[in-house]
């Protein structure tokens, strides 16, 4: 059993996307917020004191250097999938960890006449990760949680960031010198820890088991049996799959789309009759498309839900080609699909829903394939000041029943006027000193006639303080509007209006 | 032995909807064009419906063309799902038209809204397909458009209903107005410009509260 450790991996996908920060102290957190709680540090912070579950505010007060930002799951899966794709080239069982994005544990036995030693292919795994620009640790022991340990505290005890142990005693003591703060513990376990002095894994393990668990609940409980060894349950590794793919290099270069559109129907038909055989239906289409001039045109599309409806997959696909702009005659063709497990939907034969959800999802895949991913979209409404903050658009995911609150006879005072809004606010003129005929913002509405307000928000105090005085004005043609005056700009801006 | 009270249902009659002409069950399987000049009520009257039809648990979707939309945090204070609110975002003109369609189409929608806004065409083929796509499946279409004029104001009976109409196959066309009522009341009337179902002349009123620093 081995562990490689990457360590905060979140962290160092945040990286990428500032390097400029990997000099000073950064953390991931859960939302961007000065109440949102740290994730994964880097080691600069660790320096300050910073440690993963305290508040970004109360982190601020120990490093006013300090960087942070969100990290999406989605970005955080993709790296994980790429990973487990990588370790696959060094053994068939990988089993990345559910808990800790960035813990991989790998199956070592059967190896020996491959590489020289297990020391060896530790070093290889290294210098793969490192080649694609992941720092990582790892330890090649017996058991599960103690080759973990042992990858956590690697880089501190051995110089290239590699133990190898050979025998599970000398595993189980190094494990108990690891320091608590180096494991990923509950952080309120890990400060309940510290204030009784335990610092290390070892001391932990020396506690009396029926008071920890009555003093610290059932998770401390299964921490402390997976660290004692407890857990000797196999590796569930994720499998690789073949990966179903077709390629077609033409005769002559061919620049008429529903010719090549039919060329990838034939292409896609074995391939879902593959999928068939695995019980999946068809998730992500990929479609790359070389040129004669050397260029490259990729496409890629997504069913409602996983299909296997060849019919549907190819008028998405004739919608897509639809939208390419061809410099030259395709040369070369390839397609690749990936599939999940499908549901058999019994349950829908005894549905009385008037409204068939299936067809609507359909409806709205077929909008995206030809109008772009983006062009399905829902509002996430957020806590925030700014009326730009309160809600993001975010990509429509699947359409579910709708499940709307029926406000008559509640508190709420009724239904509100709804108000359009823009995202980016319209400078308006300023206001006239003299103001014989009232504050004039268009000529065919008037002047302004009535004025409420102002309503002041001061936001973003913690990175750039912005302070408006928001005011609803009425002009005499009847229109109430939403502005403000921005005191950094000293500019008034229309934020929008009731309709 | 008394029957039990059921909400809804007058005296001596039938249940029906709290407001006729202007609900879900007059609407559907009709183009509907909600028109507004400066003081309009177009965004907010059209929430109605859809909170009607997400209550009936109808799917609905919106079509939007502009940078412009409503405010999000309106609709949820409105009681609108907005997981369950699609919004689609499209250029003006003919990808309007067929995102409408492909929606109409898959007859799953009870509600589909079009903000268009102003300097809207629609030609009669186009009209004809949507209309005879909303009646089969039983889908309410409305049109937001609005105009610098009022619609009210222009002169003549004839010319007010067709002044910057969509075009002849709309069937219902009202305009939408919202005046301050009270300190913290707002009126807004529908008057129907045009109805081929139950004639011109008639009037909706709803009364909502302004938003945050409105009352």
């Amino acid at each position: 059993m081995a562990c490689a450790d990457l360590p905060a991996l979140p962290l160092q996908v945040l990286l990428w996307r500032h390097p400029e920060w990997a000099k000073q102290p950064a953390a991931v957190v859960d939302r961007d917020k000065p109440q949102g709680l740290l994730l994964w540090i880097n080691e600069r912070a660790r320096q300050s004191g910073i440690l993963p579950g305290m508040r970004y505010a109360a982190a601020l007060a120990l490093d006013p250097e300090l960087r942070a930002s969100i990290v999406p799951e989605s970005e955080i899966a993709a790296a994980v999938d790429g990973l487990t794709q990588r370790l696959w080239s060094f053994t068939p069982r990988v089993e990345p960890s559910e808990a800790e994005p960035g813990v991989f544990w790998l199956d070592a036995t059967g190896l020996q006449r491959l590489y020289a030693s297990p020391r060896d292919w530790a070093v290889r795994i290294k210098i793969d990760l490192a080649s694609a620009g992941y720092a990582a640790s790892i330890a090649v022991g017996f058991t599960r949680f103690g080759s973990y340990a042992a990858a956590r505290t690697a880089p501190a005890v051995a110089r290239d960031g590699i133990r190898v142990f050979r025998s599970p005693d000398e595993e189980a003591a190094a494990s108990r010198e690891v320091p608590i703060a180096r494991l990923g513990f509950d952080a309120k376990l890990r400060d309940a820890l510290h204030r009784l002095g335990i610092e290390r894994l070892g001391q932990f393990l020396d506690l009396p088991v029926e008071g920890l668990r009555r003093r610290f609940g059932k998770a401390a409980y299964d921490l402390y049996c997976q660290a004692r060894g407890d857990d000797a349950a196999a590796l569930d590794p994720v499998l690789p799959t073949e990966p179903l793919e077709a390629r077609v290099i033409l005769d002559h270069p061919e620049s008429q789309l529903d010719r090549i559109a039919t060329q990838l129907s034939a292409m896609l038909a074995p391939l879902l009759q593959t999928l068939a055989g695995r019980h999946q239906g068809l998730s992500h289409l990929a479609v790359a498309l070389r040129l004669d001039d050397g260029s490259t045109a990729d496409e890629s599309l997504e069913p409602a839900e996983p299909t296997q409806d060849r019919a549907q997959i190819e008028s998405l696909l004739r919608l897509r080609l639809g939208r390419v702009q061809l410099g030259s005659g395709v040369t070369e063709l390839a397609l690749a699909v990936r599939g999940v497990s499908t549901k058999r939907q019994q349950l829908d034969l005894f549905a009385t829903r008037s409204r068939d959800l299936a067809a609507a999802r359909r409806a709205l895949a077929r909008i995206r394939a030809e109008h772009g991913d983006d062009a399905v979209r829902r509002a996430y409404l957020h806590e925030g000041q700014l009326p730009e903050h309160c809600f993001s658009w975010e990509r429509f995911e699947r359409l579910e029943p709708p499940r709307a609150r029926d406000l008559a006879g509640t508190s709420s005072g009724g239904r509100p006027l709804v108000r359009r809004f823009f995202p980016s606010p319209i400078a308006l003129p300023s206001r006239a000193r003299h103001e014989p005929d009232g504050w004039l913002f268009d000529v065919a509405d008037g002047p302004i006639e009535e004025t409420l307000g102002p309503f002041v928000v001061h936001a973003g105090w913690w990175l750039r303080e912005v302070v408006r005085h928001y005011y609803y004005v009425r002009t005499s043609s009847g229109r109430w509007l939403w502005i403000f005056l921005d005191r950094q700009q000293r500019r008034w801006f229309l934020q929008g209006e009731v309709e | 032995m008394p029957l039990p009270k059921i909400e809804g249902l007058a005296t001596g009659g039938t249940a029906g909807p709290a407001h006729p002409g202007f609900c879900l069950d007059d609407l559907s399987g009709r183009l509907v064009e909600l028109a507004g000049g400066a003081d309009t009520a177009v965004l907010t009257l059209v929430t109605g419906v859809l909170l009607e039809a997400q209550l009936r648990g109808e799917p609905v979707a919106w079509v939007a063309t502009g940078a412009t939309t409503f405010f999000p945090p309106d609709l949820a204070a409105s009681g609108i799902d907005l997981a369950a609110l699609p919004v689609i975002q499209v250029e003006k003109g003919l990808p309007v038209l067929r995102a409408a369609d492909a929606l109409l189409r898959s007859g799953s929608f009870g509600v589909v809204v079009l903000d268009l806004g102003e300097q809207v065409s629609m030609t009669l083929a186009v009209q004809t397909r949507l209309v005879g796509l909303a009646r089969r499946f039983a889908t309410a279409l409305i049109a937001l458009t609005r105009s610098r004029n009022h619609p009210q104001r222009t002169r003549g009976p004839r010319s007010q209903s067709r002044a910057n109409s969509l075009g002849s196959l709309v069937s219902l066309r009202a305009a939408c107005t919202h005046r301050r009522t009270d300190f913290d009341r707002f009126t807004c009337e529908l008057h129907a410009l045009k109805d081929k179902r139950r004639g011109p002349g008639w009037r909706h009123t709803e009364v909502c509260r302004g938003p945050n620093g409105l009352c």
